[in-house]
């Protein structure tokens, strides 16, 4: 398809539950069967899943078969009550696609999900085939709870449905997960680990993002 | 952190903020699409 091409009309979304090793994740789905076409996983975001996914996963399923995953202890994952780290949840994805029965995916992570694709593509390249980071996170000026605080409300102003749309999710994690996962991800070091990743990799940023500053992506 | 990528690429999107992939869903998704298919 063209970039100037009209989409057919809109994939339906569905949802089913994976086991995957201990855990019970819901996922969407979207786009027909394609053993032998490019499969993708998309990591929705920081803490958000369901609703909020529905965009990219339908446009994804244009073209592809398309898995989004709410991840344990978010959106409508039950989780452990301890959170999991960047590294665990990439053990995740990979039990995830044990259990669909794909041997190598695609993975499209956004905003602070990114750490999380790049930690599979580090343990695990051979399961994937090529990775797309979409305002991925966290800069190394920006490793502070106020200096996320602070863009998240300049970025606000310019996209009240962005936040409107990720408040349930919030609420459905409860402070205590909602507190871990930000310690966990500012504590991460992302520029350690992009050496080591030997996918192919995109790069997305919108100019307009006051969350991802241009000189940290380029 | 592309420069930092053994094989990244990067592309910046006018207009949009941090929630692009609401958004522009479609335009991403063909971006996506350009890229996993060996094109961008």
């Amino acid at each position: 398809m063209t970039p100037e091409a009209e989409p057919p009309a809109a994939p339906a979304i569905g949802t089913i539950r994976v086991q995957a090793g201990a855990w019970d994740l819901h996922v969407l789905t979207a786009g027909p069967p394609a053993p032998h076409g490019p499969v993708v996983v998309y990591l929705a975001g920081f803490i958000v899943g369901g609703r909020s996914a529905v965009p990219l996963t339908r446009a994804l399923g244009h073209r592809y078969r398309v898995y989004t995953p709410d991840l344990p202890g978010y959106a409508l994952s039950p989780g452990p009550s301890r959170t999991l780290t960047q590294a665990q949840q990439a053990e995740v994805i990979r039990l995830l696609l044990t259990a669909l029965g794909l041997a190598r995916v695609v993975l499209v992570a956004n905003s602070f999900s990114a750490q999380i694709a790049v930690e599979f593509a580090v343990t695990h390249p051979r399961e994937l085939e090529r990775l797309v980071l979409i305002a991925p996170g966290v800069d190394s000026h920006g490793r502070t709870p106020f200096h996320q605080l602070a863009r998240f409300l300049r970025n606000s102003r310019e996209e009240d449905a962005w936040v409107a749309g990720m408040t349930g999710d919030f609420v459905r994690a409860g402070p205590r997960r909602n507190i871990e996962t930000a310690w966990y991800a500012l504590r991460y070091r992302m520029e350690r680990r992009l050496p080591l990743v030997q996918a192919h990799t995109l790069v997305v940023r919108g100019e307009r993002d006051a969350i991802v500053p241009h000189r940290w992506v380029e | 952190m592309t420069g930092l990528l053994p094989h990244g690429r990067l592309v910046e999107v006018p207009t949009y903020a941090h929630g692009l992939e609401r958004a522009e869903a479609e335009p991403l998704a063909r971006l996506i699409s350009r890229f996993i298919e060996g094109e961008g």
